[in-house]
């Protein structure tokens, strides 16, 4: 009964507020109407006995805002009021709420952005029920740098014929391919895998089923292709009769069982592009691999993920496993053998989420996440230092609206429930404009490329995680910046405050905002100084090991027949207008390898990178030939095939020197020295010099060509490639410094991001330091006017002000120099050709930091100074 | 003001008892409430609104204008069934307690 009683009460408070606020009001006027009547009866001037009665009853305002706050539902109305209100108090001070705003979505949204990235590439699991069950396998090479590789299929087979353990195990590889869908002819990136592999992932499909069941090795028995969703809108619209229908693959016809749920783009995330398709493996005669991928032993480029049995922990995974690596070369010599009995290398078992990526990157890529998640909280720390100086200026200004409230019968806890109503709306409208700065920073990340290594979702996704990040954060927030204005109100003194003495609230924030002004300095300076090593690192990448005029050559990706090189080699070189040119495998100076060894008498092989080059690279490339001679034209077909090798390898093949001449083992036979070339950094700056073996070959499938760059060259040489090839989709040519551009994505992106943030931090520092310039300097004005009066100059004004900011600075640059030593161990390891403690760039952020600090505080200080003494003491 | 303030459920009690008698206006109750307390507690008018209100929302009074004997306005209350229960309850419970402290103080 009595509930349903208050809920018609709160509904007619609702819906009839008029009616019940105006019968309280009579309910109360005639209170004090019948109790003035009974002193009138006693004798009083009827004037006299109503203010008596309206004394008694402690005034008509605040017994209603009594009545009201003690009123059923009143919590519900009142936090609608606070609502109301707070946006008033908003849409009052426009400027310093777009201000608070902008700092929350800035530094929130920085943070979610970084939680983001640490989301993606870390914990999110791949889209497949039990994830936690899916685990990965490695080769580890005990020596050398090559570390990880995948496994051989036929090693695959074996574990998948003998563990206990697994209650699936799948492989894939990952390639491109020429897809033909309507005639129009693309290259894909896609996977063949085994048939077995979308049932071992458990891969939600939209459409279709996933390959029959098939045998591996029964090549050619199932031509399915499994398309991605992406694949199927971008190339089918989304048609849901796409099952059946048969596309071609380079040169088969497959047809389409399945679409993949979006979702899923693979296991791997880094690794070519996320794969587009996927076909069998008893398909893969069809694909570009044109040796036999399921007999190689050596061929380390499967890789596999596996299911555990239910219950089985990695620990159990790894202990039944490894002991099968050394049962698999004892039952099968061959594995051995195909390692010229130098098999050097060990099984790792990995969680599958460990394995997302190629785990020899993954420290390379944890620091990258951490520099930037490092450097985002640093801004966010900004940003809130930022905050808390601007509520205490805004509280101390609202003191005397606080007072007023007071007076009038607001109680304090309304108050301060008022407080945090308006600091939590902020927080929710920073929180929102946060989501929009991440999805900004996440487009923005991605134009620069790949810089965390592994692709990321084009769109930034807000996932129930990342939400409660962000409203932890943005409440956190709102409720820690209640907390200044609230003390500052729990001290208001209601009478000093109406009589207009401001100055006890005024001195109450001064020292604290300079310590925080100070604290932003350093932040900033740190920032500052970290941008500037980033800048450095970024053209010391860049400019180093400058190949002759790199803008001048151009890479063309050519992807022909063995035997149709040659021809087309000398085709190109009669393009009119093409200057040089040559083939390659690998693109110099751009972090990736084509791994190889060789070995002076067989035993001791040597892990180095192998780049087959036709005649004219080492002179397109300017890189000096110390001793020998360079390839000609007649080298073809010799035997022992000639090299050449680097200074680095010759000296550790022979170390007496000498090596000219010499005959040097491959795994496929003898070749020999005949020349030494300078050491270059072709894996890029970072790599180093590194032992490089350039074979002679004119089937490098990358075509390097200087001319003068015009178009009509490029068309002439796409003409001339569709001629040897129809199917060969045209790819736009990139001149060898983009190539080079493209592979520093991470330092561009860490240049870049932190100078941005630096430069937002010095502003958010700037207006911190104006703001409490401009503070102090009224919080003085009535000494500046005595100190004026009796003779002090515009400069003794500006000594006495700017003396007190220029402490304050001194000190905020002193700790950010503190602050930059304690940052330089986290970046150091992004860092290139550059000290973390480079006194440069220390100078540079430190001078920066203190000549637009100068500016920021000169200008109210200035200002202040030029005030007519009479002026500012009529003031008050 | 803080000094002898009637406790809040008290309030309430005192209210109910009054207006057990007969429905009265809100001036009315507050001179019976000074009548009946006058050497034990203060009721400041103000603090007895909200009591007033907060009761007549959870529909223990019931509440009608009409005219006093001088021929003002007034909005007099009453108790409703609700609030007759309402009150015996609180009797019996405040006996209770008054019995048990007696005996805990006459015991000490």
């Amino acid at each position: 009964m009595t509930i349903v009683h208050r809920l018609v009460s709160i509904l007619r408070w609702v819906f009839q507020r008029h009616r019940v606020e105006s019968e309280l009001h009579r309910d109360i006027e005639s209170f004090i109407e019948l109790s003035a009547a009974d002193k009138v009866r006693d004798g009083m001037v009827p004037e006299e006995a109503r203010r008596l009665a309206r004394l008694e009853l402690g005034g008509m305002d605040q017994v209603k805002e009594r009545v009201r706050t003690e009123r059923r539902g009143a919590l519900l109305d009142e936090l609608s009021q606070d609502v109301h209100y707070a946006l008033r108090m908003f849409a009052k001070s426009p400027a310093l709420t777009i201000i608070v705003v902008v700092t929350l979505a800035v530094g929130i949204g920085a943070n979610l952005t970084a939680f983001g990235l640490a989301r993606t590439i870390f914990w999110q699991p791949v889209p497949v029920p039990e994830p936690h069950r899916l685990i990965a396998l490695y080769n580890r090479a005990e020596r050398g740098a090559g570390a990880y590789s995948g496994l051989s299929y036929p090693e695959y087979e074996y574990f998948r014929d003998h563990s206990d353990v697994l209650s699936g195990f799948a492989t894939y590889v990952r390639i491109h391919f020429l897809v033909n869908v309507g005639n129009e002819v693309e290259k894909i990136p896609g996977e063949i895998v085994s048939s077995n592999y979308f049932s071992v992932l458990g891969t939600p499909l939209v459409l279709g089923r996933p390959f029959s069941a098939g045998n591996d090795r029964s090549l050619g028995t199932t031509p399915e292709v499994v398309l991605s969703h992406g694949l199927w809108q971008r190339r089918f619209g989304g048609d849901r009769n796409v099952l059946g229908q048969s596309i071609r693959i380079e040169k088969q016809s497959f047809t389409v069982v399945g679409v993949a749920a979006p979702v899923f783009q693979g296991v791997l995330m880094d690794w070519l592009e996320l794969p587009q398709l996927w076909i069998p493996l008893n398909m893969y005669p069809e694909s570009l691999f044109t040796f036999k991928i399921l007999e190689r032993w050596d061929w380390h480029a499967m890789m596999v993920v596996g299911r555990l049995n239910a219950g089985v922990g990695l620990d159990r995974a790894a202990a039944a496993l490894k002991p099968l690596d050394a049962r698999m070369s004892t039952d099968h010599p061959e594995r051995v053998q195909a390692f010229r009995g130098k098999y050097e290398s060990t099984i790792d078992v990995l969680p599958l989420q460990r394995a997302r990526f190629f785990p020899a990157y993954r420290e390379t890529i944890l620091s990258t996440v951490q520099v930037v998640a490092v450097v985002m909280a640093i801004l966010l720390g900004v940003a809130c230092l930022s905050l808390v100086n601007l509520m205490i200026a805004k509280s101390t200004t609202r003191q005397r609206e606080l007072a007023v409230r007071v007076a009038l019968g607001a109680s304090r806890g309304r108050l301060l429930r008022q407080l945090i109503v308006e600091n939590i709306l902020l927080s929710i409208m920073g929180g929102v404009a946060a989501i929009i700065v991440a999805s900004l920073a996440w487009k923005s990340i991605a134009l620069f490329g790949r810089p965390f290594r592994v692709w990321l979702p084009a769109e930034f996704t807000l996932d129930f995680q990342s939400g409660a990040f962000m409203v932890g954060l943005a409440l956190l927030l709102g409720i820690m910046f209640a907390i200044w204005p609230i003390r500052n109100a729990a001290k208001v003194d209601v009478h000093s405050l109406l009589k207009g003495d401001t100055r006890g609230g005024r001195s109450i924030g001064l020292r604290f905002r300079s310590a925080l002004v100070t604290a932003q300095i350093a932040a900033s300076v740190a920032l500052l100084t970290c941008a500037s090593l980033f800048v450095q690192t970024l053209q010391n990448t860049a400019g180093e090991d400058r190949y002759v005029d790199r803008d001048r050559i151009t890479v063309i990706g050519v992807g022909l027949p063995v035997d149709r090189y040659p021809e087309f080699f000398d085709r190109v070189r009669r393009v009119p207008g093409v200057e040089q040119a040559s083939l390659i495998t690998s693109v110099p100076g751009v972090p990736f390898r084509n791994p190889g060894f060789v070995s002076v008498n067989e035993s001791a092989w040597l892990n180095v990178d192998v780049n087959s080059v036709s005649t004219g690279f080492f002179k397109m490339m300017g890189i000096p030939i110390l001793v020998g001679r360079d390839f000609t034209e007649q080298d073809a077909g010799i035997s022992p095939p000639p090299v050449l090798i680097t200074e680095t390898l010759a000296r550790a093949l022979f170390p007496a020197g000498d090596s000219v001449g010499r005959s040097i083992n491959r795994r496929s036979g003898p070749v020999q020295v005949i020349g030494i070339v300078k050491d270059t950094k072709t894996r890029g700056a970072r790599g180093g010099f590194v032992p490089v073996l350039y074979p002679y070959s004119l089937s490098g499938g990358t075509l390097l060509i200087t001319s003068n760059g015009s178009a009509s060259i490029f068309s002439a040489v796409q003409q001339l490639l569709r001629e040897f090839d129809p199917d060969f989709p045209l790819i736009s040519p990139r001149s060898l410094q983009s190539h080079i551009e493209g592979s520093l994505s991470t330092e561009r992106l860490a240049a870049v991001l932190v100078s941005v943030l630096g430069f937002i931090a010095l502003m958010l520092t700037l207006i911190g330091l104006y703001g409490v310039t401009a503070f102090s300097v009224a919080a003085r004005h009535k000494e500046i006017g005595i100190r004026r009066a009796i003779g002090a100059q515009t400069i003794d004004v500006l000594r006495l002000v700017l003396g007190q900011t220029g402490l304050m600075v001194a000190w905020g640059l002193l700790a950010g120099i503190g602050g930059s030593s304690v940052l330089a161990p986290v970046i150091s390891t992004m860092l290139y050709g550059v000290d973390p403690t480079d006194e440069f760039s220390l100078l540079l952020s430190c001078g920066f930091m203190a000549v637009t600090a100068a500016v920021a505080s000169f200008i109210p200080s200035w200002s202040a100074s030029r005030v007519e003494p009479s002026v500012i003491l009529r003031h008050d | 003001m803080d000094k002898h303030e009637v406790p809040q459920g008290t309030l309430e009690l005192l209210i109910l008892t009054i207006l057990s008698r007969e429905p009265l206006h809100g001036y009315g109750i507050s001179q019976r409430l000074a009548l009946l307390t006058r050497d034990t507690f203060q009721v400041n008018p103000g603090s007895m609104f909200p009591t007033l209100y907060r009761m007549e929302q959870d529909g223990k009074l019931k509440a009608e204008w009409r005219a006093t004997e001088n021929n003002r306005n007034a909005k007099y209350y009453r108790l409703t069934a609700t609030g007759k229960k309402h009150l015996e309850q609180e009797k019996r419970w405040w006996s209770q307690v008054a019995w048990a402290i007696g005996n805990v103080l006459e015991g000490a």
